[in-house]
């Protein structure tokens, strides 16, 4: 109780934490807890920083409808003012953890791809459409919804399985290429012709095979009874129709 | 005109108007099915002219494999098509092989006398999958490399000779620095040039022994001259064979390796699946289970069961066959002539069987990406598999022998109706005669 009065007085400070705290009593704290500490259905939010609670946000993943069943991109749920003020409210409360990355397209696409290839495809995938990861039905989401700032910050905060790569590791330039070779996966003429291939090769499979099979139907179609048929000269015998 | 004069020119310095002539007039039996190897035949036409174009920008070397390979898109105008449509061949190649070899076992074209023939065309098969799996290879990209190292362990799963075997290959522990260049070798001089060589005897033997048909008498071949005919048909399935290919390698991208990046051993891309002819092999390194036995007291690692015991038994029985099936038949006569499948209802079954054991495996191999899009945990779905191998075979076997008597019961009442065919001969009174004809 004294926690929640304390947030209370603090969050009358500015009107966007005013607005802040309505948002995130009435849409997060049923499981996070008013006091951010989490529970048994939600983990907690304090010290999570600026980028956590703007990825699992703006990528829609929260506010959740059901808290336990996992949800992928699925878009914004809630006005970005709201998700603003509540990140406001936030970490006003319980300050720490990584801000929210400054990202600008225009990387450095080898380096990128370098990094991607190292580092993320392993389990979002070589044209990160998404993949499985685990024994048990684990994936990893596809990453072409991403914005180019939601790349970074799943990189900065390491959602669920994700692990986290701090500037220690990855810096921001580094982090930017990275993110634009994501990015420009999307929308990436292929080099060979339309990319239906980059599920590697069991697409090329299936259209190979439909390839063979409408040979198959040519050939049916020119070997259709035209024409003379012969009888063997070699040896004795007679024409007919074979 | 002229080709008149280079043809006498010849004629009269080789003798080769005769020649020509009976090959002219030789007929070959006609019907659909009778395509599916040209096809094949086709497709690897198209693979060592597309080939030969490949090796004068491919570098072998282990540094300099995957940017010559990139290169291609850059430098060359219609580089990137050329790989494409090699890439292509291949795929379609094998499947096509598969195809023509399903309409073989079907229609019993493997009896006596063409036993030889079965043979050749199962090593064109595994020859053929063999090319494509080290030309994928070849480009030492991530995708290709983990399927490379896959199969360096089955090899190293061998006991005994495993080791040595792999060292042989890599000049020196994986990944050895003769890697590359010595698939280079195999993959452009040793195996094309096998399959060449086995492709002619394939044909020649076609040629020598006549074509089977489907007909009701053995005595006499009934089909259409080699010109002008057969040739414009034959002319007809190249040309459909390079229309297919390339239009599919013009529209559709093959293997982006740029995206998978070159490979370092550490990386594995996910989701790493091979070519679809070896979907299989992966399929039973997946499904198999993960023992490890001690045999005269050598570990025997797991994969070697799935990966070479499984393998190995499959082509045994399947080079085996047109011996199984005469003790089968209790037939050992010479046959010229094919039947429909349902002329043997439990052929039919076996075909079925194997068909159905290969579906599963293959599919097998692509359970991670059925994990993902069905959201469900691969440990099922292997389960699933397993059990699909084990059993749904043997039921889809069951299956398709009751449909294929069922179809022959009804063939044989609507052929008991109708179907009398009478052959007349003329005698030497001038007369007709009823000649005697044997059913097929």
């Amino acid at each position: 109780m004294i926690p929640f009065l304390l947030s209370t007085v603090v969050a009358v400070a500015t009107p966007e934490r005013v607005a802040g705290k309505f948002s995130y009593l009435t849409r997060c704290a049923s499981c996070h807890g008013t006091d951010l500490r989490g529970g048994d259905a939600a983990p907690s939010l304090r010290g999570v920083g600026a980028a956590d609670l703007d990825f699992w946000m703006v990528t829609g993943r929260m506010p959740a409808a059901v808290p336990w069943i996992e949800v992928g991109h699925r878009g914004q749920q809630i006005s970005t003012r709201e998700v603003r003020a509540i990140e406001a409210y936030v970490t006003n409360l319980a300050p720490g953890g990584p801000p929210i990355p400054e990202i600008a397209t225009g990387g450095n696409l080898t380096h990128g791809r370098a990094l991607f290839t190292q580092n993320c495809q392993q389990c979002h995938g070589v044209d990160a459409s998404g993949a499985s990861i685990g024994d048990r039905g684990e994936w990893a989401p596809s990453l072409h919804a991403a914005s180019i700032t939601q790349v970074a910050e799943a990189v900065r905060v390491g959602p669920d399985n994700m692990p986290k790569f701090a500037p220690s590791q990855l810096d921001d330039p580094a982090l930017g290429d990275l993110a634009t070779y994501v990015i420009s996966l999307d929308t990436a003429a292929a080099t060979g012709a339309f990319p239906v291939s980059s599920g590697g090769p069991v697409p090329e499979g299936l259209y190979g095979w439909l390839a063979a099979g409408s040979l198959a139907l040519l050939g049916y179609a020119f070997s259709k009874r035209s024409g003379r048929t012969t009888a063997d000269d070699s040896r004795p015998g007679e024409e007919r129709q074979c | 005109m002229i080709t008149r004069r280079v043809g006498r020119f010849f004629d009269e310095r080789l003798g080769t108007g005769a020649v020509l002539r009976a090959a002219f007039k030789k007929i070959y039996p006609d019907h659909w099915s009778f395509y599916l190897g040209e096809f094949a035949l086709y497709c690897f036409v198209l693979l060592v002219v597309t080939g030969v174009w490949l090796t004068f920008v491919y570098d072998p070397s282990t540094t300099g494999a995957y940017p010559s390979v990139l290169a291609l898109g850059r430098n060359d105008p219609i580089g990137y098509l050329i790989r494409q449509v090699h890439h292509w061949s291949a795929v379609v190649f094998v499947a096509a092989i598969i195809v023509h070899m399903a309409r073989i076992f079907f229609t019993a074209a493997f009896r006596k006398p063409r036993e030889i023939n079965w043979i050749i065309g199962i090593l064109l098969l595994v020859l053929a999958s063999l090319t494509g799996f080290t030309g994928y290879s070849l480009p030492n990209d991530a995708l290709s490399g983990t399927g490379l190292r896959i199969g360096m362990s089955v090899a190293l799963s061998m006991p005994f000779i495993g080791a040595w075997a792999s060292n042989l290959v890599n000049g020196g522990a994986y990944p050895g620095p003769l890697l590359l260049p010595h698939i280079y070798t195999i993959h452009v001089y040793f195996l094309p040039v096998l399959i060449a060589l086995l492709l002619s005897l394939h044909m020649g033997m076609l040629v020598l022994q006549k074509h089977t048909q489907f007909a009701r008498d053995e005595s006499v071949v009934v089909g259409r001259r080699f010109f002008p005919d057969y040739f414009l048909r034959t002319i007809a399935a190249f040309g459909a064979t390079v229309t297919v290919v390339v239009a599919l390698a013009a529209v559709i991208e093959i293997n982006p390796i740029e995206r998978f990046g070159e490979y370092r051993y550490w990386l594995v891309p996910n989701p790493a699946t091979p070519d679809w002819y070896a979907g299989w092999l992966d399929g039973a390194l997946r499904l198999g289970p993960a023992v490890e036995w001690r045999i005269f007291g050598h570990p025997v690692p797991a994969v070697f069961w799935p990966g070479l015991v499984l393998p190995g038994i499959a082509l045994m029985v399947i080079v085996a066959w047109p011996w199984i099936d005469a003790r089968l038949t209790r037939d050992t006569a010479y046959h010229d002539v094919l039947v429909p499948p349902s002329a043997a209802p439990w052929r039919v079954g076996v075909g079925a069987a194997l068909l159905t054991a290969g579906v599963v495996l293959t599919l097998a191999a692509t359970d991670d990406q059925q994990a993902l899009a069905l959201h469900v945990p691969i440990a099922a779905l292997v389960t699933v598999d397993r059990l699909a191998f084990a059993f749904g075979t043997i039921a889809v076997g069951l299956v398709a022998t009751v449909f294929a008597s069922n179809v022959r019961a009804r063939r044989d009442r609507h052929g008991a109706e109708s179907e009398r065919v009478i052959v007349l001969v003329r005698n030497e009174q001038g007369g007709f005669e009823e000649k005697p004809v044997r059913s097929a």
